[in-house]
């Protein structure tokens, strides 16, 4: 088959976009295992993604060979440009033809026509049969677009009266702000991308964003389903990647709520994992594929469980969901550097500060998992005077990881 | 089936429609004007498919360059962009947007695809900006404003050491952080680039015009670069983590002697934030280059060494 740029199925690119933007290269000579796929040809992928974000790849040649990478400045005010490789589906030329003229003859919503009406008027401009059409305005209805209405034995179609001219006005005159922003920072932002496409000349964003990660565009599909689920409460049947086998799964989850990290971009749903009656954290880039199921009715009980152990969870980590560590450090501060303390007070979740004196202050939280906080802890080397993360061996643990930082740079 | 990966929503229905749109528009569309908009609306290689689908009847929606269609090709909200919009509803930036009800309205009978509850960021900042507050929501609408018509401003605000000033500013973008829940402005005046907080901003007054901006005044960024070596298994995942945690900067990787090199492009003003970022690692990453990087992390792991009292 000819290569062509546009494709039928995301999952070909998906695993290779994310090589390309999150790992930052891509072998020439050597697939790189993401989501459990095995090794195979990339040379089309890489032809495409160079077609659809050429202005952002780049390559060199080191002593492995060639190496490709997607470089993106996130504060130079653009638009997230993977929002592109979801606007490259494939189409039939019946399917292009067809559906500008369809909306043609819908030209308003107080059109209402027959299917055969429709069929004939379609007629005259393109050679397609009836279950062509009919397959089209089934889609088109269950996308919203078009109505249905059954009088007698006869279908009658009109236009949906959603213009987006009338939601427009009604957001008033900063409809374009609100598509720029919350395309970049709500979840499954590319939605409000299309809605942008849609607007004939659309000015550039007056927004730009710091600390704005991207990287889960191309997770979008996989989230969708999840919070559709989430909102309607219903069970996912899920198949994923499991980074710590090395393997894949499938199971059927009760997802409860999305969170999102605003330091890294990672996303998880936090699910109850009906059989061992535990919640666990579900990583969105390592869903393969979702089904939504049928309507869990212990929801409630289970999004309160999650509400009254949330105070315990300092990132994702749930733990054994038993045991509680007491976390404790105390950090110094000289007189001019209270801006510390600040830090204490703005980054502490769920934590307390206590002011000791005008020099020290300390901080103390309980969690499931301690080793969790290592990375939060590490940002205060240099002042931190003393630390207890409630088991001798994880103190241990990080003390001897900063002497192991010492003997890196002697 | 995917619900989002649709034709409906492909670039090249975009192009088609904004072709057509201008073939409607102008009674009639070049070969020239057809290219200009099939690289603007789709993507590299198009150009190679649209234009001659368009031409040679296969898509056989013009005419000698005329549109075919009656009318204005426009097509109405999917009900997923309506759920969108919904949610968006519920989310306290959205009133910075919105001054009335409007649009609530139109969308009461729409099923959001998600509330507020649903989502949490669980590692942002708790000192974010007051959404709700009226003077902020009103300095944050003049900066909009300003920057769509180019005007500039003479901006009031709250400086670090606590005392009010004012500066004649030519906006140039809103910034917003998510871990830090604020929104900036970015500008420049006369004399150079100006960040200001906009919950630093007394008030704000909108000039008739802007001034120009020039090389002189240009909102420069000083960029550097840091250089750090990893293990790609090391048994930590350590490098999927700080390319993720790392994701939102300009970066290269080079793999040597089994040894990944990662190059991370910042902005001086962010030197902090990555010195700090990278000591999240711990013993897991270590900084190659600049000199005066790796010193600022010996210095620090030293004085922690002697600060501490569990280090015997």
């Amino acid at each position: 088959m000819p290569y062509r740029e546009v494709i039928k199925n995301f999952e070909l690119v998906r695993s290779m976009i994310r090589d390309f933007y999150v790992y930052g290269f891509k072998r020439d000579t050597s697939d790189v295992r993401i989501l459990g796929k095995s090794k195979r040809s990339d040379s089309d992928e890489r032809h495409r993604i160079e077609s659809w974000l050429g202005d952002y790849l780049n390559y060199h040649v080191d002593d492995a060979g060639k190496s490709y990478f997607l470089s993106i400045d996130s504060r130079n005010g653009e638009h997230n440009p993977l929002f592109k490789a979801w606007k490259t589906s494939s189409f039939t030329d019946v399917d292009i033809v067809m559906h500008f003229f369809l909306l043609d003859i819908l030209a308003n919503s107080s059109i209402e026509i027959s299917f055969k009406e429709i069929v004939d008027e379609l007629s005259e401009y393109i050679d397609c049969d009836e279950s062509t059409v009919r397959k089209k305005l089934k889609e088109y209805e269950q996308e919203g677009i078009v109505r249905k209405n059954i009088k007698g034995k006869v279908a009658y179609y009109s236009r949906s009266n959603w213009e987006l001219d009338t939601i427009a006005d009604s957001a008033g005159e900063r409809f374009d702000d609100i598509l720029d922003f919350y395309s970049e920072v709500a979840p499954i932002g590319v939605v409000g991308s299309f809605i942008m496409d849609k607007i004939p000349d659309k000015g550039d964003s007056s927004f730009s964003f710091k600390h704005h990660y991207i990287t889960h565009t191309v997770d979008s599909d996989v989230l969708l389903t999840l919070m559709e689920c989430i909102h309607s409460k219903k069970v996912v049947k899920i198949k994923r990647y499991r980074h710590k086998f090395g393997d894949t799964n499938e199971g059927e989850l009760v997802p409860l709520r999305l969170y999102c990290s605003s330091s890294s971009g990672r996303q998880y749903v936090m699910c109850m994992n009906v059989l061992s009656k535990k919640i666990e954290p579900l990583r969105v880039d390592y869903v393969l594929s979702t089904k939504a199921g049928e309507v869990c009715s212990e929801y409630d009980s289970y999004k309160d469980i999650l509400n009254s152990v949330e105070k315990n969870i300092w990132g994702i980590s749930m733990g054994n969901m038993r045991t509680v560590n007491h976390v404790t450090f105390t950090v110094e501060y000289s007189d001019t550097e209270k801006y510390i303390l600040q830090r204490l007070y703005r980054e502490k979740r769920g934590g307390n500060v206590t002011v000791i004196d005008d020099n020290h202050a300390r901080f103390d939280i309980d969690v499931f998992d301690p080793v969790e906080m290592f990375p939060w802890v590490r940002t205060f080397i240099c002042r931190i005077t003393s630390v207890d993360f409630g088991d001798d061996r994880i103190n241990q643990r990080f003390i001897d990881d900063i002497r192991k930082m010492e003997a890196m740079y002697e | 089936m995917s619900n989002l990966f649709r034709e409906l929503y492909s670039s090249y229905y975009n192009a088609v429609a904004a072709i057509l749109r201008r073939a409607c528009e102008n009674g009639s569309i070049s070969s020239k004007e057809i290219n200009d908009l099939t690289m603007k609306y789709a993507f590299r290689e198009s150009v190679m498919e649209i234009p001659v689908a368009l031409s040679d009847g296969t898509w056989n929606l013009l005419d000698n360059g005329e549109s075919k269609l009656i009318n204005m090709p426009t097509m109405p909200l999917t009900t997923l962009q309506l759920r969108w919009l919904k949610s968006l509803l519920s989310d306290p930036r959205i009133g910075l947007f919105l001054e009335d009800d409007l649009l609530l309205n139109s969308l009461s009978n729409v099923e959001p695809l998600w509330d507020k509850e649903d989502v949490k960021i669980y590692d942002n900042f708790a000192d974010g900006d007051y959404y709700e507050d009226a003077n902020y929501r009103s300095n944050w609408r003049t900066i909009l404003e300003a920057i769509r018509e180019g005007r500039a401003l003479n901006v009031h605000f709250i400086s670090n050491k606590n005392k009010e000033h004012h500066m004649y500013v030519m906006p140039t973008r809103l910034e917003y952080s998510e871990k830090n829940d604020k929104f900036r402005l970015l500008g420049v005046t006369s004399r150079g680039n100006v960040v200001i907080n906009v919950s630093n901003i007394v008030r704000t007054e909108l000039l008739p015009e802007g001034f120009e901006i020039t090389s002189d005044n240009t909102y420069v960024r000083q960029m550097r670069e840091v250089v750090i070596s990893l293990k790609p298994d090391d048994g930590y995942n350590t490098l999927e983590r700080i390319m993720l945690n790392f994701a939102h900067y300009e970066k290269e990787a080079v793999m040597e002697n089994g040894n990944c090199l990662l190059t991370i492009k910042y902005d001086s003003s962010d030197e902090t934030e990555i010195l700090i970022g990278i000591l999240s690692f711990g013993p897991r990453v270590k900084v190659e280059a600049p000199s005066s990087f790796v010193a600022l992390l010996k210095e620090r792991i030293a004085r922690q060494i002697d600060v501490a009292d569990f280090f015997p």
